[in-house]
């Protein structure tokens, strides 16, 4: 944990603190180059100049996730790739977020019934702050997941002492 | 002695700077390690066996084969942008210098780095043939793995 985080009581001083680093980080939300099935697709538009998610400040495609805040989810995730998507997340710094796009990550949409090989929902395996509803999302659609998600990072409380128990898993098992 | 004064301060607000940033960014960013950030990024994949893998030196060869010829290109290029200026001479020092590279292109030949498996028929001078024993040769390496393992270099 960092040295100012669940360290001080609700104050003037502490809460523009807050304000600030909210304000970068939510100004500077790096995705992972990370497509999974035709999603991916619709991402690949967002990043182009029609509606260009530089204007958001996350249009910085990070090629490791090392450098990434943010895991766009976009596409199918099957069981075999569950394990590595996990390991991904782990590897990524914190605070780290998870964007579920399109049906398929949200509850395996169309593989639902009869689909052997798709995991049914990617909150299964990784924590997912926003879910993009759609069989693929709109470029819009995206957009607006992003501007809730910068809606959800604004909210943060950094620096002030949080109720126990509200902390999110950085590190999660991954089985082979 | 005010320039050298200048540049001080400059220096100095400098590393303040980067330092003050770096003890700002320990204070505000989380540090949670983990095993999967220590280990090497693989696109998700468990990493195996070491980093220290030997290649084939052959690729070696084929990388100095590449380079002499990707400048040959290279020079190629400004040579044809003044040739109309200079002519004849032009022609003559092309011709020397393509002369040269082709020597090597020959060596290499000669001496099979052009062939993946070389055999020590190709390898050296000093096994003297007549033409239709060398062909014959060749071919057998060519054929059987045993001989191609047994003088290959």
């Amino acid at each position: 944990m960092a040295w100012i985080e669940n360290r001080f009581e609700e104050g003037l001083i502490i809460t523009s603190v807050d304000w600030a680093l909210n304000w970068s980080r939510s100004s500077a939300v790096w995705p992972m180059t990370f497509g999974l099935a035709c999603c991916a697709i619709e991402m690949m538009a967002v990043g182009m100049s029609r509606y260009d998610l530089d204007r958001f400040g996350a249009g910085a495609f990070r090629a490791t996730p090392r450098q990434a805040d943010l895991m766009i989810d976009a596409g199918t995730v099957t069981n075999k790739m569950a394990s590595r998507l996990k390991r991904l997340y782990n590897q990524m710094p914190e605070p780290k977020y998870v964007m579920a796009m399109g049906a398929c990550t949200i509850g395996g949409g169309p593989y639902f019934k009869w689909g052997y090989h798709v995991v049914k929902g990617v909150d299964l395996v990784v924590p997912v702050d926003v879910y993009i509803p759609g069989c693929p999302p709109r470029p819009e659609a995206l957009l607006e997941g992003l501007m809730r998600l910068q809606d959800k990072i604004r909210q943060r409380k950094v620096g002030r002492k949080m109720p126990q128990g509200s902390e999110v898993p950085t590190s999660l098992p991954v089985g082979v | 002695m005010s320039n050298l004064l200048t540049i001080s301060i400059f220096l100095a607000l400098g590393a303040f700077f980067v330092f003050f940033n770096l003890a700002v960014g320990g204070l505000l960013r989380p540090s949670i390690p983990n095993t999967d950030k220590l280990t090497a990024y693989e696109c998700g994949e468990l990493p195996f066996g070491q980093s220290w893998v030997q290649f084939d030196l052959r690729f070696y060869i084929v990388a100095l084969v590449f380079l002499v010829f990707d400048v040959e290109i290279a020079l190629f290029y400004p040579w044809a942008a003044v040739f109309q200026k200079f002519r004849a001479a032009a022609l003559v020092d092309m011709l020397v210098f393509f002369t040269i590279i082709m020597v090597g292109y020959v060596y290499l030949w000669r001496f099979g780095y052009l062939e993946w498996v070389r055999s020590s028929v190709t390898t050296s001078l000093t096994i003297k043939q007549d033409p239709a024993t060398l062909a014959q040769l060749r071919q057998a390496t060519r054929k059987d793995p045993e001989a191609i393992a047994s003088s290959s270099v």
